[in-house]
């Protein structure tokens, strides 16, 4: 596939109907027993064959990174689980570094990172992995989105002027993710409903084909 | 100080089946004298990554030593991995820090703090459970097999004399195996290699 960039219509569709819908599906109280939005997401990275998860962690990340490091069932050992294993990265530039030498030695690795850090991230993501054509997972979290859609501004419609980029109710980082990404050469799924993890999958499936990174716009809360 | 002779020559001759990645002014010299499927060039623009790369394989291969040698500009850029590498327990990780106080390939600019920054100290500070530091040749050629044997990770700063390496390019004119290629190339090969699929 040549350089596209996706954001999922289901994702715009639910963002253009009511910005804060993908909030509401995550805190909708969930039946006893059932897992938690951050525990289904765990459970697919493991499916998924993902080895570690390289992160910079953040608020949106807490609730994933606390279920992927939560103790274990003890019938049931972790490599028997197949949980991928956390590690905690100084920055993120350096967590693509640490995800593309995963990669070469024969691990299947993501990395869950902010919008923020992406940015950070720009020469270690194009230099490395890009150029490597290593098929990692780049989990976005996106901070500044709710921000922008409290102010009627859709993300990443909005023209990258002097305005948004000093307006203290606006969060620069969101207008410049998609468009980032775009310009490097990335391609990213959108993902608005935090029950509804195909995103995730669809990405897989993508940076495996297409041997390259991919990445996932987290615009959902996991909590 | 030591000459890259006087570095790569016992290291080529003691390796066996150990991963070796090596940094932009190494990266030729390495190349000239090794030709081995598991030996990595972190040596195109994303400079500052060769640590973390070289960490990213130890963990995902916990059981085959990974051998690092990076350079002191390339290490400044990226201080934080060291504290990464001792927080990820890689027994299996020598990271090498070659000291020659300049961006070797770019002509030879002067690195900041050159001379003054204690690489070994940083690394011991870190936590590094093993230092060693080398100024001289003396005493490097008979401590190597105890390097390459320990559990680690192991942190080498070793001083070098100026080198005169230029810029590296990707192409058939390197005389290197592992810069005929292109990265992505050879990314796929070196993982084909080591994971023996």
């Amino acid at each position: 596939m040549d350089l596209v960039f996706f954001l999922s219509r289901r994702t715009l569709a639910c963002h253009h109907a009511d910005g804060f819908l993908s909030a509401m599906v995550s805190s909708a109280p969930r039946p006893e027993g059932d897992p938690s939005p951050a525990d289904s997401f765990v459970t697919l990275l493991s499916e998924l064959g993902i080895t570690h998860v390289v992160t910079v962690p953040d608020n949106t990340s807490a609730p994933i990174l606390a279920a992927l490091e939560k103790p274990s069932d003890p019938e049931r050992s972790r490599r028997e689980e197949r949980v991928p294993r956390v590690l905690y990265a100084t920055r993120e530039g350096e967590g693509i570094g640490l995800a593309s030498g995963l990669w070469l030695g024969g691990g299947h690795p993501a990395v869950l990172i902010q919008n923020t850090g992406l940015l950070e991230a720009g020469d270690a993501l194009r230099g490395t992995a890009a150029r490597m054509g290593a098929p990692i997972l780049i989990l976005v979290t996106c901070r500044g989105y709710s921000k922008a859609r409290k102010a009627g501004i859709e993300p990443s419609g909005a023209p990258m002027n002097r305005e948004i980029l000093v307006r203290s109710d606006l969060d620069s980082v969101a207008h410049m993710t998609e468009s980032t990404l775009r310009a490097w050469g990335i391609p990213a799924l959108g993902l608005g409903d935090a029950t509804d993890l195909t995103p995730v999958r669809e990405a897989q499936i993508m940076a495996k084909e297409d041997e390259r990174p991919v990445a996932v716009l987290l615009d959902a809360v996991f909590g | 100080m030591l000459t890259k002779d006087q570095l790569l020559g016992p290291l080529v001759a003691l390796r066996k089946d150990e991963v070796v990645v090596t940094s932009m002014g190494v990266t030729r010299p390495w190349g000239r004298i090794s030709d081995h499927d598991l030996d990595f060039a972190s040596a195109d623009s994303a400079m500052g990554h060769t640590a973390d790369l070289a960490l990213g394989i130890a963990l995902a291969q916990p059981s085959r030593k990974v051998i690092c040698l990076n350079g002191d500009g390339s290490m400044l850029m990226n201080l934080g991995t060291l504290v990464t590498i001792v927080e990820s327990g890689a027994k299996n990780l020598v990271l090498f820090v070659l000291e020659n106080g300049r961006y070797e390939i770019t002509g030879n600019q002067p690195v900041p703090g050159a001379g003054k920054v204690d690489f070994p100290g940083l690394a011991r500070a870190a936590g590094f459970p093993r230092v060693y530091s080398f100024n001289r040749d003396v005493g490097y050629e008979a401590t190597l097999p105890e390097i390459l044997t320990v559990d680690g990770p192991i942190f080498v700063g070793v001083g070098m004399e100026k080198g005169s390496e230029g810029p590296i390019s990707r192409s058939e004119r390197e005389e290197a195996r592992y810069l005929k290629t292109s990265l992505a190339h050879c990314a796929k090969e070196f993982r084909r290699a080591i994971t023996g699929s």
